[in-house]
């Protein structure tokens, strides 16, 4: 009698304990793995939750392997080191929204500056000042109306070469999504890197709450926005930089004078349904500073909102997402 | 027993105890929380209880707790211990009203259990975060494990004081 | 009750809390964000994975000041003024571990659950490895 009340208690303690591991809807997979040169880190609710996370894990390192100009194999590497004038339907769509978003942006965000980016060391890491005259140089090749795409075929002057990097984690994140989505998944939230992007709300309903990056302490940041199935993506210079007798020199260059943009602006996020046009648009924006970057928005308030903060600490909202965003510095709302 | 030989008695009981804690003190604590001890002592006030009387038991509790506390120099262990030894007196005289005193090795690992209960609620209050109750497993199974140990003694010396008479 | 019943439950107990204690860090610990607390109170939040540079926090307490480093990937309690010094000695924070407390002061350095941080997730580069 005894020995079966102890047995008994000990299955109901560890039964006790196993049920305490799972819990339905809020069940949350997550994973973190490096592809595209960075972190990625996903988070997805529910009971398939586990099975996207790992359709989402596979998209991504597939996208990573098909675009990625450090991989040799990639069409867009290989497009580059002129072995191929074709690329996938899939590779030729992107190509053709990256343009696009160059032409949207008047060229602040360019898919040609690769070779620039690429002579400042900001790939190698070995970072150095180009002389004017090598700037020179490669500005001619550069230039997104130099190249165009009919169908699959892709043609581009010899000397200009693609990188889609300022909008491959874009495209992965809704491929990402798109996967989960498929899986059955209803709430997930992913960073690529920094690109946040999020499937629908959180398990209880409520909107995601997005920290934005602080520019001067990246461990901390200057304001938190609510949203729910948009992306939220931040470009700074304050990224990826070196210094250089005294001088700082950041990887978002400008791409018709070759240097880096020193437009004013310190931090720029684009929040979108769109994740590509988001992840063009915040390298687009830093570039061209607040003055054209407002221009933009009034122009297209519908595709997208942004979050700008200029180089006095001051705080810019489009009035799209002004009442989701709270901060303690100074904010001034954008209407239309 | 007459009251002289309680008041002795307690009194052995007592250096007993204080010695116990002072030697536990220097085994460096489970938790990162300085403080938080074994519990070991805990024994003679089950000892006593069984063998002297409830108020002298808890006379010998409130004297191990103050006076250990100035004897380690630790004043802010004097909060942990009050807390754990209380809560662990009561968990013991309850115990002994429940459990026979053959199988008296189950009150005194209620007795550490409740200290160590007693001493974690005293730091959660303490340090205001919840964050302390991440030793309150460790914390028990080495209550069950002393408590046993430091029980099943209590018990063979009761049993063999009682057999010889010494004891009522 | 017989004694083997009485066994029996410590010996659940006993599994109970083993089981406990090896896995609940792990299911607690969602991130890598770090929070320092004074007297119950969230004093600031670490994105540890996020952190380009080490760079040192101060708390004072009753019992002194403990000098807190932060640096990419770790944080850990670099001195302290309280006698026992059980939160320098326990060293940096870990994976799945125990948290930082300093008794005297009320100081506890621990990892977050998603519930208590203030965000779901940070937009930003991570700190290059």
């Amino acid at each position: 009698m005894a020995k079966r009340t102890g047995i008994t208690l000990i299955f109901a303690a560890l039964l006790l304990l196993l049920c305490g591991c799972s819990g339905g809807e809020s069940q949350k997979s997550t994973d973190e793995f490096f592809a595209m040169d960075t972190v990625m880190d996903l988070t997805a609710y529910g009971k398939n939750g586990a099975a996207g996370i790992t359709a989402a894990e596979t998209e991504i390192n597939r996208l990573d392997a098909l675009l990625s100009v450090g991989n040799a194999d990639s069409e867009i590497a290989r497009l580059d080191a002129g072995q191929t004038t074709t690329v996938s339907e899939e590779t030729a769509a992107l190509l053709k929204r990256a343009l696009a978003v160059s032409k949207m942006t008047d060229g602040a965000y360019d898919c040609t500056v690769y070779p620039l980016v690429s002579a400042w060391g900001f790939f190698s890491g070995d970072y150095r000042v180009p002389e004017a005259s090598e700037i020179e140089t490669l500005l001619q090749n550069v230039g997104w109306e130099k190249v165009s795409v009919d169908g699959t075929a892709v043609s581009m002057p010899a000397g200009t070469q693609l990188d889609l990097g300022g909008i491959g984690k874009g495209y992965a994140s809704a491929q990402a999504k798109k996967v989960l989505q498929d899986a059955g998944v209803t709430s997930a939230i992913v960073s690529l890197g920094g690109n946040i992007s999020a499937l629908g709300h959180k398990p209880d309903g409520s909107n995601w709450t997005v920290a934005i990056q602080d520019p001067a302490d990246t461990s901390t940041y200057f304001g938190l926005l609510e949203t729910a199935d948009k992306c939220v993506i931040t470009s700074g210079g304050y990224q990826r930089y070196f210094e250089q007798d005294g001088k700082t020199y950041w990887h978002i260059l400008d791409p018709e004078t070759g240097y880096p943009a020193d437009s004013g602006i310190l931090s720029a996020t684009v929040v979108s349904s769109d994740d590509v046009l988001s992840d063009g648009l915040s390298t687009a924006l830093f570039v061209m500073g607040l003055d054209k970057a407002e221009a933009l928005w009034r122009e297209n308030s519908d595709l997208f909102d942004m979050i700008l903060m200029t180089s006095d600490r001051k705080v810019y909202i489009t009035s799209g997402i002004s009442d989701d965003f709270t901060t303690e510095l100074d904010c001034e709302v954008v209407r239309p | 027993m007459t009251k002289t030989r309680k008041l002795t008695a307690t009194a052995i009981l007592t250096a007993g105890a204080l010695v116990t804690f002072v030697i536990e003190s220097q085994i460096p604590s489970l938790t990162s929380v300085p403080g938080i001890k074994l519990g070991l002592s805990n024994v003679f006030t089950l000892f006593a209880l069984c063998a002297v009387g409830t108020p002298w038991a808890f006379a010998l509790l409130l004297m191990r707790v103050f006076l250990g506390g100035l004897l380690t120099g630790q004043t802010m262990a004097i909060l942990y211990s009050l807390s754990g030894g209380l809560l662990a007196f009561g968990a013991m005289l309850l115990g002994r009203r429940l459990i026979p005193e053959k199988q008296l090795w189950v009150v005194s690992v209620f007795g550490a259990i409740f200290h160590n209960v007693g001493q974690i609620a005293a730091a959660v209050v303490i340090t205001g975060t919840t964050a302390i109750l991440y030793y309150l497993p460790i914390l028990l199974v080495s209550a069950v494990v002393t408590g046993a140990f430091t029980g099943i003694l209590a018990q063979l010396v009761l049993k063999r004081l009682r057999q010889s008479r010494f004891l009522t | 009750m017989k004694t083997r019943t009485w066994i029996l439950i410590f010996a659940a107990l006993l599994l109970v809390c083993l089981a406990a204690w090896f896995f609940l860090p792990k299911l607690l610990q969602t991130g890598s964000e770090v929070g320092i607390y004074q007297d119950g109170e969230l004093l600031k939040t670490v994105d540890l994975s996020k952190v380009t540079a080490t760079t040192t926090m101060t708390v004072s307490g009753s019992a002194g000041d403990n000098v807190i480093e932060i640096s990419p990937g770790s944080i850990c309690v670099r001195s302290a003024g309280c006698p026992d010094q059980t939160c320098v000695k326990h060293g940096p924070l870990k994976a799945g571990g125990t948290p930082i407390i300093c008794l005297p002061n009320k100081l506890v350095i621990r990892w977050m659950q998603q519930a208590e941080t203030e965000y779901d997730a940070m937009t930003g580069t991570e700190a290059a490895s």
